[in-house]
């Protein structure tokens, strides 16, 4: 039977069978799920009653118009400054290591540790380093007389999201170090060693040659950034529970409290489909700066 | 891969949230009791021969699943109560599956229609009870128990509540001692005074959890108490201001605050978690805490005697008179879709009446005649509170609270921390315009 079938016929058929398997895998787990979301956020749904009612735009315009809802996309912010700090430290990292330091290869183990361990676990031990009575990082600062300094950093509103940001930097700083350092490993030592007997100095070379070589890559490492710090919802979940009083509340945390805890999926569902157009927004903005600062 | 990292999260710290929001549930299991299985045995040996269940033991065979929040229980002390229930009606089987994220993982299987046979039931609006739940009135229970009222619908029992918590102001002797207090403070004066000397002592006076937030639910009792009902939370439905200063909420809320202001709470309140606050009460650097009796276990196994620990109704005034609120739990319910109906409710039966389940784990029973005969409930009662019973929230005000994201236990951290009149006109700003949105 197959014999009377044309080479161009069974190369298409063996292709489909291929694909067949992928695709339906990717429409189950990633593409329906994706749709359902569209269509839940247009629904009102409380999560397990067998009836859902079309609610229209409603739900969009409520999420556009709570105050609340984008007082905790602001706190996002903080965490995308100490997101780009963390991106300039992970390449500084990464310049250093990449020249001849005695001892690299450990120091490249103990920056990427963190990485490696699980977000909860670190959520609990930055919970011991930063409590205020019992902490580490107060006893730290009391023992050097700095006792002003010594402060509840979960307890202060001003305090909470910064310490929150410092703790995403350390955990994920060695991600963005690791990337840069295969990148600037593949930018051969032949054009960086030309400038430098051309006469330019160590800063210049990186600057002029070495840095313009791995664009590609900062700019993914800075999609990576802004992808997680938008998304950010781990480490205020656990530590703070969004508080004190919701002063670490994030855009994802009061996503999951609409959704599980005041059983409003609809509106859950509106505020996760904006999330996504949020950062293709904020993504599009930053290929335009990168695009132009390239050329 | 950051969206399924955080998928799983919600996942695996909803147990952390459920245990919680339960609270009691979780932790009043924790009670190291050595006479559990003497006694289960015996009470179930006892009884063995006396009422064969809700409907005649002839038609009670089969197999049924049995869901539990009660997760480190599930292999140990539940397997001696579904052992002791099988072992009189032959022919039985019941599976116990101990779920960890329970609420979620109940409301998915609601959502599909799969609920299991017996379970603890999952909180919906009233209306849709009997969409999921088997009416349970034929178990002749309706008259002997503790919140017949709370799960019901039309007149019809969904499910009877597993265990019944009673809040009181919990505190340590040793502490009390120490700071030179000879007797638990008898009105809100001497509340405030003894508070005083804990301070002076240099002991925590009243411990609150306040970080995690759901310890401080039980400090809307006071309002309740002032009120005189516990229908206030339901009552708001008939008010556009029902936060008011001088109202049941802002006396109420006024004592924890009075605390807070007097620096009678932790020294930093936002870091202050229920983990670290049952150590502290064990070890005597907390003297008082309001919370259920289930916390008494809680203080035992972290090390502190049981002769040491008091348990008194909370003076909310300075009239001598005490009220006390009766919280309850869990309940058992049977799914509208079990196959197996006659068995599953026999088991409920069983495990309320004959299990010992109150006896082994120092907790109070739903059905009113059997006593807990502990000493700090026998002290407690000793009072003569006017026990109240707390009321399910009706679907109107759940409806408007939902809607307004009302976090009652953020409400009354805002109250405490902040100033009072103006936290209650930003709720009552909330309040009235989602009211009116929505038409109740």
């Amino acid at each position: 039977m197959v014999g009377n079938m044309s080479y161009g016929l069974q190369k298409r058929i063996l292709i489909i069978l291929f694909l067949l398997v992928p695709i339906a895998l990717l429409a189950t787990f990633a593409l329906y799920p994706a749709a359902y979301l569209v269509y839940l956020s247009f629904m009102t749904w409380d999560g397990f009653s067998p009836e859902k009612t079309w609610a229209g735009l409603a739900n969009y315009k409520e999420v556009f118009e709570s105050k609340e809802v984008w007082a905790a996309f602001g706190h996002n912010f903080v965490y995308l400054g100490w997101g780009l700090l963390q991106n300039a430290l992970g390449l500084a990292f990464a310049l250093l290591l990449n020249s001849r330091l005695k001892g690299r290869n450990a120091y490249r183990v103990m920056l990427f540790m963190p990485y490696i361990m699980n977000g909860v676990a670190v959520a609990y031990m930055f919970n011991y380093v930063f409590n205020s009575e019992y902490g580490s990082f107060n006893t730290l600062l009391r023992g050097m007389g700095l006792d002003s300094l010594a402060i509840s950093w979960f307890g202060s509103p001003k305090a909470v999201n910064h310490v929150l940001g410092f703790i995403t930097l350390w955990k994920f700083m060695g991600l963005n170090m690791v990337i840069y350092l295969a990148a600037l490993q593949s930018v051969p030592s032949e054009i960086e060693e030309a400038a430098r007997i051309d006469g330019a100095s160590r800063f210049q070379a990186i600057l002029h040659v070495v840095l313009p070589n791995i664009t590609k890559v900062i700019e993914l490492n800075l999609f990576l950034t802004i992808i997680g710090t938008l998304e950010i919802f781990d480490l205020p979940f656990i530590l703070t529970g969004g508080g004190p009083l919701g002063a670490s509340d994030t855009f994802l945390t009061k996503t999951v409290a609409t959704a599980f805890k005041f059983n409003n999926f609809g509106m859950a569902s509106a505020m996760s489909v904006t999330l996504i157009a949020a950062v293709v927004v904020v993504l599009s903005v930053q290929r335009l700066v990168t695009r132009r600062w390239s050329n | 891969m950051k969206k399924n990292v955080a998928a799983g999260l919600v996942m695996t710290i909803g147990v952390g949230l459920l245990a919680g929001c339960g609270g009691s549930n979780d932790d009043s299991n924790a009670s190291p009791s050595a006479s559990a299985p003497a006694e289960t045995g015996a009470s179930a040996g006892a009884s063995a021969g006396s009422d064969g269940g809700a409907s005649g033991s002839s038609d009670i065979k089969g197999t049924i699943t049995w869901a539990t929040h009660r997760t480190e229980l599930a292999e140990t002390d539940l397997k001696k109560y579904v052992e002791a229930f099988e072992a009189k009606y032959p022919g039985t089987e019941v599976k116990i599956e101990g779920l960890k994220d329970y609420e979620q993982t109940i409301r998915v299987r609601m959502a599909a229609n799969e609920l299991p046979d017996v379970l603890s039931l999952v909180e919906t609006t009233q209306s849709d009870l009997p969409k999921f739940y088997e009416p349970l009135d034929d178990l002749g229970l309706n008259d002997k128990i503790y919140f017949k009222d709370y799960n019901s619908y039309e007149g019809k029992l969904y499910g009877i509540t597993q265990q019944v918590a009673i809040n009181g102001l919990l505190y340590n002797k040793k502490a009390f001692e120490k700071a030179g207090i000879a007797e638990p403070p008898k009105t809100l004066d001497e509340l405030f005074a003894d508070a005083e000397k804990l301070k002076a002592a240099g002991i925590v006076p009243m411990a609150t959890a306040f970080k995690d937030a759901w310890t401080l639910q039980y400090w809307t009792d006071p309002a309740e108490f002032i009120y005189g009902s516990t229908s206030l939370r339901n009552d708001k439905i008939k008010t556009d201001t029902p936060f008011t200063v001088d109202g049941p909420y802002g006396q109420g809320l006024g004592i924890l605050k009075q605390l807070y202001d007097k620096g009678y709470l932790e020294k930093d309140v936002f870091s202050a978690t229920w983990d670290q606050t049952q150590k502290d009460l064990a070890s005597g650097k907390a003297a008082m805490m309001y919370i259920g009796n289930w916390a008494i276990s809680n203080l035992v196994s972290n090390g502190l005697p049981l002769d040491d620990i008091g348990f008194v109704p909370l003076p909310y005034d300075n009239s001598g008179t005490y009220k006390g609120m009766m919280r309850n739990d869990w309940a058992y319910a049977v799914s509208s879709t079990s196959k197996n109906k006659p068995l599953a409710k026999a088991f409920i039966k069983f495990m309320l009446e004959e299990s010992g389940d109150y006896a082994d784990h120092m907790i109070i029973s739903p059905l009113k005649d059997q006593q807990q005969s502990l000493k700090q409930i026998t002290d407690f009662m000793a009072y003569k509170p006017e026990m109240l019973e707390a009321r399910s929230i009706s679907e109107d005000v759940k409806a408007v609270e939902n809607k307004m994201q009302f976090d009652p236990f953020k409400f009354i951290q805002e109250v405490t921390v902040g100033k009072m009149q103006d936290v209650f006109d930003g709720y009552n700003k909330k309040w009235k315009s989602t009211k009116t949105a929505l038409g109740k």
